[in-house]
């Protein structure tokens, strides 16, 4: 059993290994086609942006919670991440990508194993 | 001052794997990749011709788990 | 044959899924034709998971061959037990949280929104009727619990989470899974 306060956040080979696995689809392959080619790595390309903003913005939660952030260190953090979402949000739409074509699952966040 | 109250619906895993609910169909996907996975691996693949492998074992192996490997295959 | 899992020797599945012995563990087999789609997969291992004594689940996108499930359990033949007596009598409820109001504009506020459902998780994590908590992303948390949860699961999950979080919040619990976000096993 984890404890309820992690505070470390570990990316392991099987996050990975989920993440490529996933990313294939049942057949195990990402087909790029000439007409979607750019969507295609536009969604590689974001989707891992996306996932290291999460993580970052775990960290900054995990922190915030711990009180170890002054208030004018959250509206940075805030301001920070929330561009970052926007911005990764904005090109994803230049390429016909939802937020949910960004969806990099690896599977349980800030594992403490 | 009334109790707090958290509004928390309830579907079994018949009623989000048979219903039609479109709401319901993020919670099947994400599932589908939870679980052990034995290989990290994708090909890119480009007009049916599979043109580059990621894996992530070959990379990981130690020299004595690619021995067992071969050995079981 | 499809592998959908991994359970301990000598267990009895449920049709149309069979058990084959593999050293201290057996593989969960169905038919290619009866797991032939990852949802398939997902729901025979849900049927599984409730008459199995434990069971460790594939990820279901992907088909599992049999002789490469064997190879890898038998790689980390300690790890693989160890798992399978950690979920033994569990299963895995999940819970979606979700807001219907857009998210705070000033950047403190809007980072004490996304803290939610970590908050969730750490007041959930005290309860006694769940045995693990994870914090997935977009609001997800899954749950294990024992496979004969108490009777009033959700009801406790609900009183829990009315005064951990603020007002505005809801949640979806779904379930019981097989206990896939919980097996801490993949590639070694």
């Amino acid at each position: 059993m984890t404890g309820p306060f992690a505070e470390d956040l570990q990316l392991e080979a099987r996050d990975i290994a989920r993440l490529l696995s996933g990313a294939g689809g049942e057949s195990g392959r990402l087909r790029l086609d000439p007409e979607t080619i750019e969507s295609d790595l536009a969604r590689i390309v974001l989707g891992l942006m996306e996932f290291l903003r999460q993580l970052m913005e775990l960290q900054a939660i995990r922190r915030m919670e711990n009180g170890s952030l002054t208030e004018a260190e959250e509206d940075r953090l805030g301001e920070t991440l929330m561009r970052a979402e926007a911005a990764i949000g904005k090109l994803a739409d230049q390429f016909g990508l939802s937020p949910a074509d960004l969806s990099l699952d690896l599977g349980p966040l800030g594992r403490t194993i | 001052m009334a109790e707090p109250t958290f509004d928390l619906q309830f579907a079994s895993s018949e009623d989000v794997l048979t219903g039609q609910d479109n709401r319901l169909v993020d919670v099947v996907d994400s599932l589908l990749d939870h679980g052990v996975v034995l290989r990290g691996e994708i090909w890119l693949t480009v007009a049916d011709i599979d043109l580059v492998f990621l894996g992530l074992d070959l990379v990981l192996a130690s020299p004595d788990r690619m021995a067992a490997d071969r050995g079981a295959g | 044959m499809i592998a959908l899992g991994i359970t301990r020797a000598g267990a009895e599945a449920p049709g149309p899924c069979r058990t084959a012995d593999a050293g201290p563990f057996a593989l969960l087999l169905a038919h290619a034709t009866d797991a032939a789609s990852p949802r398939d997969r997902l729901a025979l291992q849900i049927r599984a998971a409730r008459i199995l004594p434990a069971l460790l689940p594939f990820a279901p996108r992907r088909a599992v061959d049999p002789g490469d499930a064997r190879n890898w359990a038998q790689l980390q033949e300690s790890a693989v037990l160890a798992a399978l007596n950690r979920l033994a009598g569990t299963c895995q409820m999940t819970l979606d949280l979700r807001h219907d109001l857009p998210a705070p504009a000033q950047p403190g506020a809007w980072l004490r929104h996304r803290a939610v459902p970590d908050r969730a998780r750490a007041a959930l994590a005290r309860l006694p009727a769940l045995r693990d908590v994870r914090l997935g992303s977009g609001g997800r948390i899954d749950l294990l619990v024992p496979s004969a949860p108490e009777r009033d699961l959700a009801g406790g999950i609900a009183d829990c989470l009315a005064t951990a979080l603020p007002p505005g919040w809801s949640g979806r619990l779904t379930g019981p899974w097989a206990p896939s976000a919980f097996v801490g096993l993949g590639t070694p």
